[in-house]
C-alpha cells in the first residue's frame, strides 16, 4: 500500500470514529437523559436574545434606521425562534426540581412572542408598542435572574 | 491586461470573496459572546488559509494538476473515494446554507416568500454559472462582495476601544463566568477557525488556477494576491467581530440570523448602511454558493478523470456541467425541505474542520515533493508552518463534533 | 509541457506510482478517465511486462470491498475498457494516449450526455 494510503486510512478511521462517537453521545443525550439545567439554560438564552433583539429592532424602527421589510422579517424570525422554544420546553421531561423553572420559561417565551407580535403591527398605537417594549424589558431581566439562579 | 491590473483585481476578488454565511454568523457571534477575545483565531485562520491557498495555487500552476488529482494519485481509489464523498457532502451543505442565507437576505429586502426566493436564487445562480465564463463569475461576486466593507466602516463608527481590539489578537483564554462558558469559547474558536479555512477554498483555488491557465512564472503574483487579498478579507471578519462585540454584546443579543449583523451598519449609517450590508451579504453568499457547487463538480470530475472546467462550454464537459447542476439542485432541495440554513451552516462548519486534514495532507505532500515541484517546492519555513497547521486542524477536528454536541451548538 | 519538464526516469518501472490512478489524456489532450488497473504478464524468461491498462467503473470498483463493489456496479455499471500498451504515447504525471477517446471507445457517457446537453442554449 502506498504511504499516502496509510496516512489516508489512518485519518479517515479517526474521522469516522469521532463522528460515530459524537453521534452516539448526542443521540443518548437527546433520548435517554431527562431535560436538565443545560436544556433550560439553552432555551433561556434563546428567550433572552430574542427579546433583546426585539427591543433593539423597535428602537431602530423608532429612529427610522430600518426598512419596513427588514424590521418585519427579523421580528418574524425571532417569533419563530420563540415558538420553537415553547415547543422544545413543552416536549421536555424536566427533572422534578426544575419543573417550576421550565414552566416559567415556557410562559416567558410565549409572552415574548406576543410582545414581538404587537411590535410588528404596522401603525400600532403608541401605547401598545410601549407596552410591548416594557414586556420585553421585564422578560430580559427575569431571564437573567433565572440564569443566575441556575449557576448557584 | 497589465500585470498590475490583474494583481489588483485578484486582490479585490479574493477580499470580496472571503466572507460567507458561516463566517459571518460565527464572527458576529464570537464578538457578541466574547467581545474581542477571539480575534487571534481570525488572525490564525487567515494565516492558515493564506498558506494553503498559496500552496494550492502553486501546485496547480506548476503541475497543472488540481487537488483531487493528487488525492487519487497518492491515496488510490478506495481511500480517495472516502475523501471525495466527505468533501462533496460538506460542499453540498455549505452550498445549501449559502442559498438559504441568500433567500433570507432577499426576504429582508423584498418581503417575498422564502421558498419562492430560494427557487429564484437557484435559477439565477444556475443561469450565471451556465452562461458566464469563470473569470467573470469570480469578478462579479468578488467585486460586489466588497460591499461587505460597510461592516468595517460600521465597526470604526462604533468607536471600539482599539487597545482592547489589539489585545484580542494575542492568543488567550479570557476569564469567563462559568466552566461551561469555556466549552462555548472553545467551540467558537474551533468553528471560527474552520469557517475561515473552509476546505472548498483550496479545492476551488487550485481548480481556478488551472481554469485561468496559470504558469509557474506567475507563482510570485499568486503569492501577492493570496496574501494581500486574504489579509484584507480578514479585515471584513474583524469588522464583523467588532460589530458583535461593540453593539450586540452590550445589548445582550446573541445573533441567530444574519440580519442581526446588519444592525451594525443600520445603527451607524441608517437605512443606506443597512441596504448596502444586505447587498454585500447577498453577493458574498452568492459567490460562496457558486464556488461550492463548482467545487463539488471539480472534485468529482478530477477524481474520476472526466473532462472538466468552465473554460470548456457545457457540451465540451457535459458530466462536469451536470455535476454542478446536481449540486445546486440538491442544495436548494435541502432548503425547500425547510431545514434551517443557519443550522446547516453550523453542521457544515463542524464537518469541514473534520475533513480539513484529509484535504491538506495530500496538498502538503505534493507541494513538498521536489521531484514534481522543482524549484517551486515548499521551503523550510513553509514546510514547518504547513505541518503546524495540519496538526492544528487535526486537533480542532477531534474536538469540533464533541464541542458541538456538549455546547448544544454554542447556545449553552 | 516541455522536454525539460520530463523527469529523469528511474532504472525501474513502478507500476503503482507511475501508472495506477493517473489521469489519462487522449490524442487531443482531453481527459478520458483514470488508470484503474494494469495488466501484467510474466514472459518466458521470468520478467514482468505490462501489456495493457484498464479504465472504467468496472475496473475502479474492483478496488472496493466486495459488497460495496457489487452495489456500486449495480448503480454505476461495470463497464471497463482495455487499452493495449502500444496505445500509450507518454508516461508522465499524466498518461497520454495515441488515439482519441472516441476511437478507443472511452467515456461513452460523456458523449451521450453531450448529445442532449448541446441542444440547450449556451451549451456550445
Amino acid at each position: 500500500m502506498r504511504r499516502a494510503e496509510h496516512h489516508s486510512r489512518a485519518l479517515q478511521t479517526v474521522v469516522a470514529a469521532v463522528v460515530v462517537a459524537a453521534l452516539a453521545f448526542a443521540i443518548a443525550l437527546a433520548t435517554f437523559l431527562p431535560a436538565n439545567q443545560d436544556t433550560l439554560r439553552v432555551n433561556l438564552n434563546s428567550i433572552g436574545t430574542s427579546a433583546a433583539e426585539g427591543l433593539t429592532l423597535a428602537r431602530g424602527d423608532d429612529e427610522s434606521r430600518l426598512t419596513r421589510n427588514f424590521y418585519d422579517v427579523e421580528l418574524e424570525l425571532l417569533r419563530d425562534d420563540l415558538d420553537h422554544v415553547v415547543a422544545n420546553l413543552g416536549h421536555a421531561r424536566p427533572l422534578p426540581e426544575l419543573r417550576g423553572r421550565f414552566a416559567e420559561a415556557t410562559a416567558l417565551a410565549g409572552s415574548a412572542s406576543r410582545a414581538l407580535r404587537a411590535l410588528a403591527v404596522p401603525g400600532a398605537p403608541a401605547e401598545s408598542v410601549v407596552a410591548g417594549q416594557a414586556t420585553l424589558v421585564s422578560i430580559t431581566s427575569r431571564v437573567d435572574s433565572l440564569k443566575q439562579e441556575l449557576e448557584r | 491586461m497589465s500585470a498590475f491590473l490583474q494583481i489588483f483585481l485578484g486582490i479585490l476578488t479574493a477580499m470580496g470573496g472571503f466572507v460567507e454565511v458561516g463566517e459571518l454568523v460565527f464572527s458576529v457571534g464570537a464578538g457578541a459572546k466574547f467581545g474581542y477575545s477571539l480575534l487571534w483565531v481570525v488572525a490564525l485562520g487567515t494565516l492558515g488559509i493564506i498558506l494553503f491557498g498559496e500552496m494550492a495555487g502553486r501546485v496547480a500552476a506548476v503541475t497543472k494538476q488540481p487537488i483531487f488529482d493528487w488525492v487519487r494519485e497518492r491515496a488510490g481509489f478506495r481511500m480517495g473515494l472516502g475523501t471525495l464523498l466527505a468533501a462533496n457532502l460538506v460542499s453540498l451543505l455549505t452550498c445549501a446554507a449559502e442559498i438559504g442565507g441568500i433567500s433570507i437576505v432577499l426576504r429582508m429586502m423584498s418581503g417575498w416568500p422564502y421558498r419562492l426566493l430560494a427557487i429564484l436564487t437557484f435559477l439565477a445562480l444556475l443561469a450565471i454559472v451556465w452562461f458566464f465564463a469563470f473569470k467573470w463569475i469570480e469578478r462579479f461576486f468578488g467585486l460586489l462582495g466588497l460591499l461587505m466593507t460597510v461592516f468595517v466602516i460600521a465597526a470604526i463608527r462604533l468607536h471600539p476601544d482599539w487597545h482592547a481590539v489589539g489585545a484580542g489578537f494575542v492568543p488567550q483564554v479570557p476569564t469567563l463566568e462559568s466552566p461551561k462558558d469555556y466549552l462555548v469559547y472553545a467551540y467558537f474558536a474551533v468553528s471560527l477557525l474552520s469557517s475561515i479555512m473552509l476546505p472548498y477554498e483550496t479545492y476551488f483555488y487550485a481548480s481556478g488556477a488551472i481554469e485561468d491557465g496559470w504558469q509557474p512564472h506567475e507563482v510570485p503574483m499568486n503569492r501577492i494576491v493570496v496574501t494581500m487579498g486574504f489579509v484584507l478579507g480578514s479585515a471584513l471578519a474583524v469588522g464583523l467581530v467588532i460589530v458583535g462585540g461593540q453593539l450586540l454584546k452590550p445589548l445582550g443579543i446573541d445573533p441567530q440570523w444574519p440580519g442581526a449583523a446588519a444592525l451594525g451598519p443600520a445603527f451607524t449609517m441608517g437605512r443606506a448602511g443597512l441596504i448596502v450590508a444586505l447587498l454585500g451579504m447577498l453577493f458574498a453568499f452568492g459567490g460562496a454558493a457558486v464556488e461550492n457547487a463548482l467545487t463539488g463538480a471539480y472534485n468529482t470530475a478530477q477524481f474520476l478523470g472526466w473532462p472538466w472546467g468552465k473554460w470548456r462550454k457545457p457540451a465540451g464537459a457535459p458530466r462536469f456541467a451536470l455535476a454542478w447542476i446536481v449540486m445546486l439542485t440538491l442544495a436548494v432541495l435541502i432548503i425547500l425541505a425547510g431545514v434551517n440554513p443557519i443550522q446547516v451552516v453550523e453542521y457544515s462548519i463542524v464537518f469541514s474542520v473534520l475533513i480539513l486534514p484529509l484535504t491538506y495532507l495530500p496538498l502538503l505532500m505534493a507541494a513538498g515533493d521536489r521531484r514534481i515541484m522543482g524549484a517551486y517546492v515548499n521551503n523550510g519555513p513553509t514546510k514547518i508552518a504547513g505541518w503546524f497547521f495540519l496538526a492544528l486542524v487535526t486537533l480542532a477536528g477531534l474536538f469540533a463534533l464533541p464541542l458541538l454536541v456538549v455546547t448544544r451548538g454554542g447556545k449553552l | 509541457m516541455k522536454p525539460a519538464d520530463l523527469r529523469q526516469r528511474p532504472p525501474f518501472f513502478d507500476v503503482v506510482r507511475m501508472l495506477m490512478d493517473h489521469q489519462l489524456l487522449d490524442a487531443d489532450y482531453v481527459e478520458c478517465g483514470k488508470v484503474d488497473d494494469v495488466e501484467i504478464e510474466i514472459t518466458d524468461d521470468g520478467t514482468l511486462r505490462a501489456t495493457a491498462i484498464f479504465t472504467g467503473p468496472g475496473a475502479a470498483f474492483e478496488h472496493l470491498p466486495g459488497w460495496l463493489a457489487a452495489i456500486a456496479k449495480k448503480f454505476f455499471g461495470k463497464r471497463s475498457k482495455r487499452i493495449p500498451w502500444p496505445e500509450i504515447a507518454i508516461i508522465e504525471s499524466r498518461i497520454k494516449l495515441r488515439s482519441t477517446s472516441e476511437a478507443l471507445g472511452l467515456d461513452p457517457a460523456d458523449r451521450s450526455a453531450a448529445r442532449w446537453i448541446s441542444k440547450l442554449p449556451g451549451a456550445r
